[in-house]
Formats: structure tokens, sequence, C-alpha cells
């Protein structure tokens, strides 16, 4: 089995700081949820903490959030997760995430170890296509389309679990943040992508050459607060 | 109650080609051995880029080795992916047909449709969407091939213009058909066609003695897809038999967690592809979550009924299995090489010597 190989402390350098709360729980209200999929070529254990393992292929995912009717009111997110196993689980390793909210960057990032990032995320539903854009530090970063799509069942989507990097006390942890999602309604196409600035998402270097599908969905989140914490350096 | 060996010819790091070499090697030792025990099957699996977890990627050039060195036991091709962009029809009824003629009229050949996006995504085109209309296409179209001359076919996810598919299998009208089993319904796929259930994930008793009833009372009203029905049940499990039982426990779960590892590591059409194609994410390793679902490390408790023990503890297992209605058991034996070859060999035949017995007369005693 191949296992990560990254350096911790580099990885850690833009880590938010997390003070954890054993009961804390947000809902985040109604999702416009937005994902975006690539195998990711070139080699894959660089990019993990050593207690996480690599899929074969890597999996990068996209995913954009829209929220509002939440505690959080009205924000976006967008994060880049690269697909794992922690243990025997099926994990997404969060690398940098883009939040457009105040209250919400206080919430995800210092509480569940999302990357505090600021900039704004847009998510566009066309008749024909939903898009999908991300800019932070007055750049574009992130500019993609669902096109044609169709709708599914609303059991079509699998869900999976974030590990976050934080720095919770004086030490690194990864955070097992668990999005419970209520999914409405499916949607699958083809994806057609404009932008991506591999150096702001933590992938210099790399390139989306593979695309796999994009997805849409609408949703309800809750995160209910972080059961599981893990030392990034221990391997298992 | 039938018993055979099931390979997926697991390479351990370093991949090198020497370490390949001897996982294959080992693998036709075993085979060979298998024959002159008097196990019944050798099963060896179809899978594409699945480092160190299985390297059978030519399960049928395997296949023709082991058949070239055994006299009796049944050749399993199987499962044989059944997507285009992976294997066309034609190809597979021609190379099932070979080994038929090969092996005099041994073959087996199960079918399946690839459970993880390595290899559906490996071959790029392939939506995970069509799959299961792929092989339903070719387990009906399959038959025909090795029946009708000339064949001709003209279907969704293939077509054919008037041919004559040869050469014609050994045996007839044609070698049994089975499907390989991996998520709950699947069984009714297979008895809906007169298929023969092939279960490669392992189950707790309860849910196999479910499967097996659901599948007795469909394939009573099946359409056979060709001129033969297999309604037969065969059930997956690992394999340490050594007379203390202590080290089999040891050694022998030592295997299945590297296998429940390996597994586990598979990236699953359904991680990747939003799709009701797939139900679930396909698992082939046994055992349940764990109480402790916060933790991912936490290890599955191994499952009920594993065959790992000393031979009574084996013929143990073996019984329970048989009431659930199983009529014959597939055994993993090896994962990345984890057991010394001299170990396995040594297990077969303790195996051989001490628990077939148990489930039927005539078994050969002596080990070769």
């Amino acid at each position: 089995m191949l296992f990560g190989t990254a350096d911790l402390q580099a990885l850690g350098r833009g880590a938010p700081e997390v003070e954890l709360q054993p009961e804390f729980a947000v809902d985040l209200g109604d999702v416009d949820w937005l994902q975006f999929t690539y195998e990711l070529p070139g080699d894959r254990q660089d990019l993990f903490p050593s207690c996480l393992r690599p899929t074969m292929p890597p999996i990068v995912t996209v995913q954009l959030w829209r929220c509002e009717g939440g505690e959080l009111g009205r924000f976006g997110m967008a994060q880049l997760r690269l697909s794992c196993r922690a243990g025997m689980r099926i994990r997404a390793f969060l690398v940098q995430s883009v939040i457009d909210g105040d209250v919400a960057v206080r919430v995800l990032g210092g509480r569940f170890g999302y990357h505090p990032t600021p900039g704004e995320v847009i998510v566009h539903r066309r008749a024909d296509r939903i898009e999908g854009q991300v800019a932070s530090g007055g750049r574009q970063v992130f500019d993609a389309s669902l096109v044609r799509p169709e709708t599914l069942a609303s059991d079509a989507l699998q869900h999976i679990d974030n590990m976050n990097l934080a720095r919770v006390g004086d030490g690194l942890r990864l955070l097992q943040v668990e999005p419970d999602i209520t999914t409405l309604g499916v949607q699958r196409g083809e994806q057609r992508l404009e932008v991506f600035d591999a150096d702001f998402w933590g992938l210099p270097g790399r390139k989306l050459r593979y695309p796999v599908i994009a997805a849409a969905a609408h949703t309800k989140i809750v995160i209910p607060p972080v059961r599981y914490v893990q030392d990034p350096g221990r391997r298992k | 109650m039938k018993f055979g060996l099931f390979f997926e010819i697991s390479v351990p790091r370093p991949l090198t080609r020497a370490n390949e070499q001897l996982s294959v090697h080992n693998t036709l030792e075993q085979a060979r051995l298998a024959d002159e025990l008097g196990f019944d099957r050798v099963w060896v699996v179809e899978h594409h880029f699945l480092e160190e977890y299985s390297h059978s990627s030519a399960p049928d050039l395997v296949l023709s080795a082991i058949a070239m060195q055994t006299s009796r036991i049944r050749i399993g091709h199987g499962a044989v992916v059944c997507v285009p962009q992976i294997n066309h029809p034609v190809r597979i009824a021609e190379r099932a047909a070979m080994l038929d003629i090969l092996s005099k009229g041994r073959l087996e050949l199960g079918t399946a449709r690839s459970s993880t996006w390595t290899e559906v995504g490996g071959f790029l085109g392939v939506s995970p969407e069509i799959t299961k209309l792929s092989w339903d296409e070719y387990v009906h179209a399959i038959p025909k091939m090795w029946e009708d001359a000339p064949f001709s076919w003209d279907g969704v996810t293939f077509s054919t213009p008037e041919r004559n598919v040869i050469p014609k299998p050994y045996q007839d009208p044609h070698p049994p058909m089975w499907v390989a089993v991996t998520t709950p319904g699947t069984e009714m796929d297979a008895a809906e066609r007169g298929l023969g259930c092939l279960g490669v994930s392992a189950n707790s008793f309860k849910a196999q003695e479910a499967t097996v009833k659901r599948y007795r009372e469909a394939i009573g009203h099946c359409k056979p897809v060709g001129k033969r029905i297999n309604s037969e049940v065969a059930a997956m499990n690992f394999l340490y038999c050594h007379e203390d039982g202590k080290r089999a426990v040891a050694v022998g779960l030592n295997m299945v967690r590297q296998f429940n590892y390996l597994n586990t590591h598979q990236l699953w059409n359904r991680e990747v592809f939003p799709t009701t194609a797939y139900k679930t994410l396909s698992n082939l390793a046994p055992g349940k979550t764990s109480k402790a679902p916060d933790d991912p490390n936490a290890e599955r408790p191994v499952a009920e009924g594993v065959t790992i023990g000393d031979p009574q503890d084996v013929i143990r297992a073996i019984k329970v299995w048989e009431s659930t209605g199983v009529d014959s058991i597939n055994f993993l034996i090896n994962c990345v090489e984890t057991i010394d070859q001299q170990d396995v060999l040594e297990s077969l035949r303790l195996f051989a010597r001490e628990v077939m017995p148990a489930f039927r007369k005539g078994a050969r005693m002596e080990a070769a």
C-alpha cells in the first residue's frame, strides 16, 4: 500500500487554527452544490500526510457550495480535495478552500479546519449548463461548467467525508469532517474547464488533464461536531 | 459441497518484475496441487491496473497454462469483464471456446462488469452507466455465438454482422456460465437468466441464506440465456488451515487483514461517478463496519464463518455455510505473498486430508 510522503510542516503552513468544541454543529441550510471531478496525473504520494493513502488513480474534486437560509446566512465555499483512504475508510483530503462570508470564515475555518481563504464563489444555473466560478485576490482561480445536465435519482450521488488539516493547540491534526447532506435532486453532465490556477489550489505544476464527470445537486447540509481527530504523522 | 480456489494474483510491493513472476508461478503451483488434491475448480479473475491487489489482466493465458498442467480440475474463467472497451464479446466467446478445447471440456465462464473506476476509467470512453446493459447483452449473445453458425447481433452496446464465431466449445451445448455477485440483487439477475451465482463478496450467514433463498425461488422461473441452466450458488471465503489452531489464526488473519486493506483501497465507480447503476460501494472485504465509526483506523472484525483455523475449526465453519444452501466455496489462499508458499501448499494438503472427507466421499487423501 502507498502512504503519503508530504513534508508535514510544509503541508501545515497554511493550516487554519481550530478550537474544537465537542458539541458544536452548524446548519448551513439550503445548499446549491456543484462538483467537478478529474483524474490527476503524476506522483500522488507527495500530496498527502503519511497517515493517509492515495487512491489509484488520484482523484481531484473541486466542490462549490452556495448556501442560504442556515445559521451562517448567505455565503459560498469552494474546496479542492484529493481522494484517499484513512485507515479503511473512503475520505477526501482538503488541500485548499475559499469562503466568501465573514461569519462562515470564522465558523468553518475556526471550528472545522476549512481554509479561510477569502474570495468569491459563484454557482449560476442556466438552461443548458451550470457554471461554477471562484475568484480570490482579484483574479479568477477556477471557472468551469457542467454542460447538458441530465437528471438522476437523488441516491445516485455518493458524498465523501473530509479530512481537514488544522492546527489544534500546538500541533497539527487531521479533523474528520462529516457533513450530513440531504440530497434533493441530482444532475450529471460533461464538464468544461476554462480556468484552473494550480498554484492557488495547492497543486503547483499539475494539470487537470483527465475529466471524469461533473455533478450538481440541491441539498441541505448540516455539519455535525467533529468526532475524530487524527495525528497526521501516524502511519497505520 | 464443492471446493475451489480463487486467484487474484496479488503482488507485494515493491512491484518488481521478480515479484510479479513469483506471484504468477506460485499461482500455477497452487493450481497444480489443487488438481492433485481433489479440489473442484480454480478461478482466475480479470482485473486491470489494480496495482498490488490483482495483476491478473490476462486470465485466459494463466488458465491456458493451468489447463495444460492439470488433468481434472475445472477451469474458471472469471469473471470476464463484459464491457466493449475492455473485451469485445466475440473475443470472449472465441477465447473461452478455445480454453474449453484445450482443457477438454473443463471451462466455466464467469461474467462481470467491473466495480472500479480505476478499471472502467482506464479504458477511456466507458461510462459506468452502460455496464449493466452491456453485460446483459453479452450473456445473451455469447451462448448464441457458441451455438449458431452463422451468428449475428444487432444490439445497443455492440453489433456484429453474420459471421461464424469459431471455434465452438468442447462442452455440448456449451460451458456453464456464471455471474459474479458482489452487491445484493445481482443474484436475481443471475437467476432470471439461468446463470450460476458466483459469490465474490463475503456475506454473513444470514445474508447468504437470504441470497440463496431468493436465487432458488427465481431460477425456477428463469428464461435461460443459453441451452444450459447453471443453478449453482458459490460463496467466497479465505482459507488457511494448520494443525495448530492458534498459528492458523495468526497467519490466516494476517492474510485477511492485508486483503481487506487492499480491497478498501480500490477506487469504486460510485465513489467517482454519480450513478444508480452501482447500488453500493462494492466491497469484497468481509467484516462489518467498526462499532467505533469515528475512528477510521479501527479494524473491521473478522467476519463470521471465515475458514481459518485447525481442521475441526474449518469443518465447523463450512458446515454452517453448507446449511445456508451454498453448493460450493471458493477460497482465497494468499494475499501479496503474506503467507510463505510452502505454508500455503501445506494448508491445502491438510485441508484435503482432514477437511474434504467430511463433506464428500472419494476425495483424494494423499498430497502429492
